[in-house]
């Protein structure tokens, strides 16, 4: 395990001169104190630049060696460089590890990292080892991929969100961090290491076959197989080499897409506002040309109460018109039959005779029917009528009143809607003025490219994965043949072939096996911690996904899909001790800043859970996020060391003890 | 149980299962090389050769399906 003793700094950031904080020996819980701007951020780095050579500014960004230096020092003596120096120990043994970048030779003010030489050594219980060796020791004890279940700050935190998406490649590369630290390499690497071993055994076989006049012509056909296969497996690596690397872009691409999320939002809103106005000018051009045209025939409106008395009149008129006309019709009907009785003396339908009485009777409603003249004169009257109706009714429905006032409406709400699209475009455009536009824009194109990469690089491996397996087959089918005729030598190789395809098979299913186990370990000892943190009652565990993002779940068995900033800070707190109690690589958590979305009550439940998520624990605060009284109360003997970061000058900060 | 017992039983258990005639020792040798070599790719495959090879040459062919 890594235990931190001491970290001294010369001329580093806002550490002028040399500067020395020492931590206990039996870990705990170490507190240093600064406000903005005196350097925690710094300490944290100078651990990092210890152990990788390496300072990461916010954003994730590497800093330029010429940025580190203390700008006094610099001002002052026209001194350059800086030095830190870090005491650990680790598995019973005292190293002092020591890395300085000072200005070469014949440079009197560096001002890009090439104006600057590296000197760093590795010292193990006061010997210095070689480079070599110190880097490969330095490598074993703290490997730089793993570096960020130690070295944190509240922004790395919200990384680990990542893991729930399975097409995210930030989450993917957490994944492997997160195997790395767990020991899954150990496994993973030996599976690949058999199987490499298993195909130069293939070779060395192929080779012995050869040499046997029995097997020779499979011998040869063997080698050109494998020759064909290096050559396929050739492409397959550098296809998937191809892929990392895209995928490396894909994921550094999504943290600075993260970044200008809210500026293509206005962006975006910006464009779109742009073509609701456009869209609203064209419909009101549209609107407003029909509107001309319903103005034409709009004076017909206005004498339409009229018109409409006036077609009512003479519908009435005809309708009483068209009663006396079927009267007329039927009275004239009855009239010729009666003529007809009359003239013939007896009624045409019984035969009978017609008497004096009757025929006077029959007489005088013969001359009481309509002369046809004047029927025909009500025909005439009618259709006149018609005609009249006709064209006043066309009169009233030309008019279009309700049309006319269905399209002012539309118009006057455009131009309501596009008022206040304008007023909106206004205000985006204020926000938006001093952003770079074409950059953001690039970025996303850059982005989308990289996507459509990585799609075709996935469509080439799957390709050449079909084609390797099929040479495998026939390198198979070869070797069985071989196998039939082996001497002594030949017997030999397949039987150390055999033992590395065996060896990888039992590799590739520990992997499978103990990632499970793994998983299982994780979820139980994060929901531990998360149930010690979490201030709300309800939330029961954590369950864990095959990347091991994790997901809190309620007590009624359901996962809670989205969450705070808050909450999120807690199960990636979970999941940093849970980490640290199942991996073979253990050491210090160093957090800076890491409450600073945290309310009262869950900062109180993470200090008082700091001493059980790792043995040694610094924590880089200020006092409005940590008040130390309460901490004192909260960890009591656990507290180990107290270090406030004073203020000299703005670019001087000086380490106190707390006495 | 350490995070590396845990790994080795984990290994073990499907040696005793499905890999009875592979040496439980030859597969400690490895993992402890892959433990140690983590960082050092080249080194952890030179080692694991010379171990392949020491275990053959103890154990030839004949030997080997009684082992």
């Amino acid at each position: 395990m890594l235990a931190i003793r001491s970290i001294t700094l010369t001329d580093f950031g806002p550490f002028k001169d040399e500067q020395r904080i020492a931590f206990p020996a039996d870990g705990g819980v170490s507190i240093i104190y600064g406000e903005n701007m005196r350097g925690k951020t710094t300490l944290l780095n100078a651990i990092r630049y210890a152990l990788f050579g390496r300072v990461i500014a916010r954003g994730a960004t590497e800093m330029a060696l010429h940025q580190i230096g203390n700008w006094e020092t610099a001002k002052e003596k026209g001194k350059y460089g800086f030095k830190v120096v870090l005491e650990f120990e680790h598995e019973g043994s005292k190293y002092e590890l020591t890395r300085e970048h000072r200005p070469r030779p014949g440079v009197t003010k560096p001002e890009t990292d090439i104006d600057y030489l590296q000197e760093c050594f590795l010292r193990k219980d006061g010997t210095v080892l070689g480079p070599d060796q110190g880097t490969s020791e330095l490598a074993r004890i703290m490997p730089e991929t793993v570096s960020r279940f130690f070295l944190f700050d509240g922004e790395l935190l919200q990384q680990y969100e990542e893991l729930l998406r399975n097409e995210s490649d930030m989450g993917r590369n957490i994944k492997d961090a997160i195997e790395k630290i767990l020991g899954v390499p150990v496994l993973t690497n030996g599976r690949t290491d058999f199987s490499e071993m298993a195909k130069e055994a293939q070779k060395r076989e192929a080779k012995a076959a050869q040499k046997n006049q029995k097997t020779q012509a499979l011998g040869n056909q063997q080698q050109a197989l494998i020759t064909q296969r290096e050559g396929l497996q050739s492409e397959l690596d550098r296809q998937k080499k191809e892929l990392d690397a895209a995928r490396a872009t894909k994921a550094s691409k999504e943290d600075e897409l993260r970044k200008t999320e809210r500026t293509k939002a206005l962006l975006d809103e910006r464009v779109r506002l742009q073509e609701e106005i456009s869209g609203a000018e064209t419909r009101l051009k549209e609107k407003d040309e029909k509107r001309k045209e319903l103005l034409t025939v709009a004076w017909k409106g206005l004498l339409s109460s009229r018109i409409r008395a006036t077609r009512e009149a003479l519908q009435m008129e005809l309708d009483a018109m068209r009663e006396t006309h079927r009267k007329a019709v039927v009275t004239e009907d009855l009239s010729e039959k009666l003529r007809a009785a009359l003239a013939a003396g007896e009624c045409s339908t019984c035969g009978q005779g017609l008497g004096a009485e009757a025929k006077e009777r029959i007489g005088k409603l013969v001359a009481q029917s309509m002369p046809k003249e004047e029927r025909l004169k009500i025909e005439t009257s009618i259709q006149k009528l018609d005609t009249r109706i006709a064209a006043l009714r066309q009169s009233e429905s030309g008019s279009n009143a309700d049309l006319l006032r269905e399209v002012q409406d539309a118009i006057d709400d455009l131009k309501v809607r596009k008022a206040a699209a304008e007023d909106k475009l206004i205000d985006i455009r204020e926000q938006t003025k001093g952003l770079d536009e074409a950059e953001v824009r690039k970025l996303y194109g850059e982005y989308d490219k990289t996507v459509a990469d990585i799609g075709l690089l996935q469509n080439g491996i799957t390709n050449s994965e079909g084609a390797l397996a099929s040479i495998n087959d026939q390198i198979t089918r070869v070797a069985a043949e071989m196998a039939k005729f082996a001497d002594a030598d030949l017997e030999s190789e397949r039987a150390r072939k055999e033992l590395c395809e065996k060896l990888k098979d039992l590799f590739s299913q520990a992997v499978d096996a103990y990632r499970e186990r793994l998983r299982g370990k994780v979820e139980k000892d994060a929901t531990s911690l998360f149930v010690q943190l979490t201030s709300e009652p309800e939330y029961k565990g954590l369950s864990i996904n095959d990347s091991y993002g994790l997901t809190i779940v309620h007590q009624d068995g359901t996962t809670i899909p989205v969450r705070s900033a808050g909450a999120e800070h807690i199960v990636a707190l979970s999941l940093m001790g849970a980490l640290q109690r199942n991996a073979p690589l253990r050491g210090p958590i160093v957090m800076d800043s890491p409450f600073g979305r945290l309310d009262d009550a869950h900062t109180t439940k993470v200090v008082q859970a700091l001493p059980d998520m790792a043995s040694q624990v610094m924590l880089l605060v200020y006092e409005s996020e940590l008040d130390p009284k309460d901490v004192r109360n909260q960890l009591k003997g656990k507290l180990k060391k107290e270090y406030k970061i004073g203020r000299k000058s703005a670019r001087y900060s000086i380490i106190e003890s707390i006495a | 149980m350490t995070p590396e017992q845990e790994l080795l039983d984990t290994i073990e258990e499907i040696r005793k299962k499905h890999f009875p005639d592979i040496s439980a020792d030859l597969v400690k040798q490895v993992i402890e090389i892959e433990r140690n070599y983590t960082e050092n790719r080249s080194e952890a495959y030179k080692r694991i050769t010379q171990a392949i090879d020491s275990h053959i040459a103890a154990h030839p062919p004949a030997q080997e399906a009684q082992n």
